[in-house]
């Protein structure tokens, strides 16, 4: 076996250049196959969190509820406050696997200034978060007693930032300060937003929530799983998906990963051409050995495995050469792209190995072929 | 007569159209240093690839120690050569980026390990002692010569069939390889060699003379250190 491997060391290093340009061939490939199993591990979660920013796809309402709701441009029926959750409930949407963040709210019909008109108590912090697109023009509310207009309701009402309005629910008059306009380009344009604890407030109906939007990360798991845990943790509630969510988060993912297999399976395949032509000059180049070797008695056995073990020494050297290269585009495109660091993933190391050895060793079978059909008899005699 | 090594039985091989052999009769002894010549094209390297098992012939039975080689299995075939027989070419055909030592290993390592101790005690057999590590480029055509022959004594073949052995060199390697040859014939080994080199041919025990692929004469050189064998060959002359 030591003397195979001198044997075997010695013909790689004499056509060091040749198989260099194969193994870098096949590095090509394999770095594509491991930036591609670097991020799909990453990606999922990645592309999951940048579609995150087009709001929640699930939502949480009690059972039965007749109220006129919505955000992000969806309706979700009529509020009129009868039905609500226990916010102190809540606690358990967190501790469901694949949620992200949650915004509690809660909706009344106030007057506002003697004009009908939505308000919505928001947990600010988390609407903040899970709505990055929400444009304020002056600032969020900072106390209980301010609030934002959403844009056409600001309209509607003439009302401007700084401005204070009084605000009447059933006996309750509050006087609040309206600190910014709001546009989200959904049904927020058209209410009045204030904090979680000033609705609850207002209406008196302290702890209590009357709507959830759930941002939840489907990468991992679909949207259908989490949201049957959600039920599970909030019995008297409904768990709903927003379809449309997880239908385009789906779609973007699945193409994503579609285009970057597609790329590395076409390079990966000029890889194995290039491997392929590589080593069918090499034979032709050696068939004097070869036909030496078979002189000396060697059986196709032996003849075939020198090349296969070539073939995978290209492998193994484009593999590695690869995967390294890969994890640095993974890197880059993490830190680029997505403004995150990839981790590596631990299975890349070994799948894009294999993947390497494969593609190499399906690239030597016509070589070897041609190896093991050489003549000794015209090659000695120099044909 | 001394017990037969070879014997062919109405050996032919075509090539197409072309009668490369036609119907050889031959036998050689155990110990017996045989030289095959002949013009160009007349089968004398037909003759020793067939001998060696490297090709087939189209007609005819060959035996070597007692097995049909004719009737072998490829895969038998291969044991045949790297058990039975140990060639030296015209050309050397050394691996180039092996070293001398581990070119002599090779032919071990097919017929079934590798023993640097025994390669080495080889190539010193030939004089070679100092050139162990080098490479077949870094050696001259006598001394690549002469590894090839290490190379083909190393698994003590029955045989051993050498095609043009001189035919590359000059006079004095020729002379150091012709001296190698000497040496192996008087320890017993069974040669039959390829020549055009009338000298070389005269220095063996017998000569046969192929034209058009059959033999047409066969001499005894008188000088057989060992034995005298009569050649039992069919003369055909077209």
């Amino acid at each position: 076996m030591r003397f195979a491997w001198r044997v075997l060391l010695g013909s790689l290093h004499h056509q060091r250049l040749r198989l260099s340009i194969a193994a870098l061939a096949m590095a090509l490939g394999s770095a594509l196959v491991s930036g591609l199993l670097n991020l799909s591990g990453d990606i999922g979660s990645q592309v999951g969190r940048e579609l995150r920013a087009y709001g929640a796809n699930l939502v949480i309402r009690p059972r039965e509820q007749s109220a006129r709701l919505g955000s992000g441009g969806l309706e979700f029926g009529a509020a009129t406050a009868a039905q609500t959750l226990v916010e102190a409930d809540l606690e358990r949407v967190n501790q469901v696997e694949g949620v992200i963040d949650y915004v509690p709210s809660l909706y009344a019909v106030v007057q506002l200034e003697q004009r009908p008109v939505v308000l919505a108590g928001v947990g600010l912090a988390a609407a903040r978060s899970l709505n990055p697109w929400w444009q304020v023009l002056g600032r969020w509310p900072a106390t209980d007693d301010e609030v934002l207009a959403g844009a056409r309701a600001a309209e509607a009402l003439g009302i401007k930032p700084g401005e204070a309005v009084s605000v009447s629910y059933g006996d309750q008059i509050r006087t609040v300060r309206m600190v910014g306009v709001l546009e989200t380009g959904g049904a927020e344009d058209e209410q009045i937003i204030t904090g979680l604890r000033a609705a609850q407030t207002l209406t008196a109906q302290p702890g209590r929530v009357g709507l959830v939007m759930v941002s939840a990360l489907a990468s991992d798991r679909s949207l259908e799983a989490i949201a049957r845990d959600l039920q599970a943790a909030l019995p008297q509630a409904e768990v709903r998906t927003l379809a449309q969510f997880a239908q385009a988060e789906a779609t973007v993912l699945n193409k994503v990963r579609l285009l970057i297999g597609l790329v590395a399976a076409l390079v990966l395949l000029a890889g194995a051409l290039t491997v392929a032509g590589t080593l069918h000059i090499i034979v032709m180049e050696r068939r004097t050995e070869i036909g030496l070797m078979k002189a000396l008695g060697a059986n196709d056995r032996r003849v075939a495995g020198l090349f296969l073990v070539e073939a995978l020494s290209i492998g193994a050297a484009g593999g590695l050469v690869g995967y390294l290269a890969g994890l640095a585009l993974a890197i880059g495109i993490g830190q680029r792209v997505f403004q995150t660091t990839i981790a590596p993933a631990a299975w890349a190391p070994p799948g894009t190995l294999l993947i390497a050895l494969g593609v190499a060793l399906l690239a030597s079978l016509l070589p070897v072929q041609r190896a093991l059909a050489v003549d000794p008899v015209k090659t000695l005699r120099g044909e | 007569m001394s017990e037969s090594i070879v014997r062919t039985v109405k050996l032919s091989r075509t090539y197409g159209e072309l009668r490369a052999l036609d119907g050889v009769d031959l036998e050689v002894a155990r110990g017996e240093w045989l030289s095959v010549m002949g013009p160009s094209g007349s089968g004398k390297t037909t003759l020793l690839n067939i001998l060696g098992g490297l090709d087939r012939p189209t007609g005819g039975q060959l035996f070597v120690d007692g097995t049909e080689v004719t009737s072998l299995a490829p895969k038998d075939l291969a044991r045949f050569r790297r058990e039975t027989v140990g060639l030296v070419f015209q050309q050397f055909h050394l691996v180039p980026y092996l070293t001398a030592l581990e070119n002599v290993m090779l032919a071990q390592y097919f017929h079934s390990m590798a023993d640097e101790a025994e390669a080495r005690a080889a190539l010193e057999a030939v004089g070679l002692d100092e050139r162990l590590r080098h490479l077949p480029a870094q050696l001259s055509g006598g001394e690549q010569q002469r590894v090839c022959i290490a190379r083909a004594l190393i698994n003590q073949p029955k045989i051993i069939l050498a095609d043009e052995p001189t035919g590359n060199l000059d006079a004095a390697n020729e002379e150091i390889v012709l001296d190698i040859f000497r040496r192996l014939h008087a320890q017993g080994h069974t040669l039959i060699v390829v020549t055009h080199d009338a000298r070389v041919g005269r220095l063996a025990d017998r000569l046969i003379t192929l034209e058009h692929g059959c033999v047409v004469r066969a001499e005894s050189n008188g000088h057989d250190r060992r034995r005298l064998v009569v050649p039992e060959v069919a003369y055909a002359f077209h």
